[in-house]
């Protein structure tokens, strides 16, 4: 089986091969007629990586894969590929290779000839075709499929063609736009290992738009989290989880709770806030911030935790309910000021030491877990007086 | 209660139902009636157009297919079914090569262009014959057969441009896009996925564009002159001169042929339909 997974001899003839290619963007933007879909991005995909574009529906991603492609000519900016700029480079000539959420499979030609489509295309000889097709059908496991019609699989398994066809083509680039959409949790898993493995083992640069944060969290290397056509954040799953760069890389990102507070004192990296509900914490603040100032205090559930005396870090608060959520069990707490906050532990076989109604102490673990944020919501009356 | 409301609901579909196929048949009736009736007709014994017939003959039939007999009217077939051909060719090409031109585009001259092409189905026939009679005799344009069929071309153009641009917005963009980035040229991408799949419209448009030329009266009447008689016009005379029984033969024949052709076309439409 492990056979099938080596790495592919170099073809001769097949116009692109070889991986690991950088793909860099340049001060992108696009409008379509008057909106701006994407706004001056820019951004460096190391050559055989995987990183995740995330965001919410409409910010932008699909048009910066289309882009990428070459589809698109963006308004402004320049895009290059493995250090050469491919501004005025045809789609069939740039090498990207991309799996639409549709998939997007050719209606009237068979699975075999559809991923015999770009090898064919680019001028393959035809027994490397052959030898093409198989060997990407066996990866995905469709073999036994080569002869029948795409309307006659289910989404999955065209997924699976479509990303055998892709692979055939042998691209420098791989984009997916959402390719796991139609594919129910336990194929989806499998074939998120199945195309990370590949990726890995082709070094193939491979960017993967999602909204399915943990999607993104754990396949990519990095993530590049968009909003509104703009980047919020680019880093390590874990860096842009623990220390999210904006309000809404915290709040799109995870579950969080966004407590009020106010800046008591800062002291180097650390910054001292005094919850409105009580208490005083240190945080870490991407940007810096004045003494007084209004802020919201991101906090993880999981970075929280039920206690049952005060004490440094701790917030009264009343037990609310618990829901026990397979191997973790999540509060909710009303804090003093009346607000309501998640709280995440992980299960113990001892039965709950809470009950609901109880008055109980919350305390913040912030180690690595909270990020504050400038409160814009509210206009801060104290720095008008100052001003 | 529940029964009863059901009961009133059940009533109101019932009527419903019924006055639906009671229209449907007297649809069916104007439609279908006066084919019957003139093939009926075709295959009269009497020597004049009475219904009903008096008795079962093929003579209508065995006049129409003398080759001494009905010269006239095989000539005008011949025409006609020419003409039909070479607007058919003409008329698919220009219609395919401007949907595919249009079918993308957004601008106000596209948007024109595409409501150029479908003007000619709303516009009365008759007035652009004249005017189409007009220009060709100004220009010094003799040929009739020629000019029949680019009459033709005009007045028929919208339904095969029409049934090729909803084909073509029918065909998912990303198609196109996937071929050209798994390497395809245009011209690859045209040949092996775009007129692959839009095959069945230019079929079926082909078809009518085919199907109304055969059956134009107006144009046809402008633009011939006596050495190229049209089949319908040729019909009109016989009937206008003696009541020739021989129409209804040819009628016959017609509804034949078309029946045949439209059980080909179906065929072709249905298999292609497999292919997707
Ligand atoms: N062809 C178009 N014409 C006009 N506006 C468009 C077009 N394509 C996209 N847009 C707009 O541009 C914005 C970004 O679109 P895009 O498809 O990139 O979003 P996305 O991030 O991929 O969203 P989703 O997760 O829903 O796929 C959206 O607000 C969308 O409405
Ligand atoms: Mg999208």
């Amino acid at each position: 089986m492990n056979v099938l997974h080596a790495p592919r001899p170099a073809l001769e003839g097949a116009a692109l091969s070889g991986t690991g290619h950088a793909v860099t963007l340049t001060g992108i933007t696009h409008r379509y007629g008057g909106f701006v879909a994407v706004r001056d991005v820019s951004l460096e995909v190391a050559g055989g990586s995987l990183v995740a574009f995330l965001g919410p529906s409409g910010c932008g991603k699909s048009t910066l894969l289309r882009a990428i492609a070459g589809f698109i000519r963006p308004q402004a900016g320049s895009i290059a590929i493995g250090g050469e700029v491919v501004d005025d480079v045809r789609p069939n000539r740039r090498g990207v290779g991309i799996v639409f959420q549709n998939y997007a499979l050719f209606p009237h030609l068979s699975v075999a000839e559809n991923v015999a489509y770009g090898p064919q295309a680019q001028g393959v000889p035809r027994a490397q075709v052959r030898a093409l097709v198989e060997e990407n059908l066996r990866l995905v496991q469709m073999a036994d499929y080569a002869k029948r019609l795409p309307r006659e699989l289910s989404g999955g398994q065209q997924q699976r063609v479509a990303l055998a066809r892709v692979l055939a083509a042998r691209p420098r680039i791989l984009l997916l736009d959402e390719p796991f959409g139609a594919l129910d949790k336990n194929l989806r898993f499998d074939m998120q290992i199945e195309i990370k493995r590949l990726q890995r083992e082709l070094n193939l640069t491979t960017i993967l738009v999602t909204h399915d944060q943990e999607e993104a969290m754990s396949m990519a290397e990095r993530i590049v989290v968009l909003n509104q056509g703009r980047i919020e954040q680019v880093g390590a799953p874990s860096d842009v989880y623990d220390r999210p760069a904006t309000l809404f890389a915290g709040t799109f990102i995870g579950s969080t709770n966004l407590l009020p507070a106010r800046i008591a004192a800062i002291s180097g990296a650390t910054t001292r806030v005094r919850l409105a509900a009580g208490g005083e914490v240190d945080a870490v603040a991407p940007a810096p911030l004045g003494i007084g100032g209004r802020v919201l205090l991101s906090v993880r559930p999981e970075r929280m935790r039920l206690v049952d005396g005060p004490g440094r870090g701790r917030v009264a608060a009343r037990l609310d309910v618990s829901m026990p959520l397979g191997a973790t069990v999540v509060h909710e707490v009303i804090l003093a000021d009346g607000l309501r906050a998640k709280v995440s532990e992980p299960r113990t076989h001892d039965g709950p030491a809470h009950r609901p109604g109880d008055p109980v102490h919350v305390e913040l673990r912030l180690e690595s877990g909270a990020a504050i944020f400038p409160d814009g919501l509210v206009e801060d009356p104290e720095q008008e007086n100052q001003a | 209660m529940a029964d009863g409301a059901r009961r009133g609901l059940d009533l109101d579909l019932w009527s419903y139902r019924i006055l639906l196929g009671l229209l449907g048949m007297l649809a069916l009736v104007i439609m279908v009636g006066p084919v019957l009736i003139v093939l009926a007709i075709s295959f009269t014994a009497d020597s004049s157009m009475r219904f009903p017939p008096s008795g079962f003959s093929l003579r209508w039939y065995e006049a129409l297919f003398d080759p001494v007999r009905s010269s006239q009217i095989h000539r005008a077939a011949i025409n006609t079914v020419q003409v039909g051909l070479w607007a058919t060719a003409i008329g698919t090409l220009l219609a395919l090569l401007a949907a595919l031109a249009l079918a993308r585009a957004r601008g106000v001259a596209a948007r024109s262009a595409d409501t150029l092409f479908v003007t000619p189905l709303m516009l009365p026939q008759i007035s652009f014959a004249v005017a189409a009679l007009v220009f060709f005799s100004m220009i010094g344009f003799e040929a009739a057969k020629p000019a029949i069929v680019i009459g033709h071309v005009v007045v028929c153009v919208p339904l095969v441009y029409k049934t090729i641009s909803a084909s073509l917005s029918q065909l998912d963009p990303a198609l196109i896009e996937s071929s050209a980035s798994l390497g395809a040229s245009r011209l690859r991408t045209f040949r092996r996925i775009t007129l692959p799949i839009i095959l069945p419209g230019i079929g079926a448009g082909a078809f009518l564009l085919f199907m109304a030329s055969k059956d134009n009266v107006a144009v046809s009447l402008f633009l011939s002159d006596a050495r190229t008689n049209m089949l319908p016009i040729r019909m009109w005379q016989m009937l206008e001169g003696t009541l020739d029984v021989r129409v209804a033969a040819v009628s016959g024949v017609l509804i034949l042929a078309t029946l045949v052709l439209m059980l080909a076309m179906e065929r072709f439409v249905r298999i292609s339909d497999r292919l997707r």
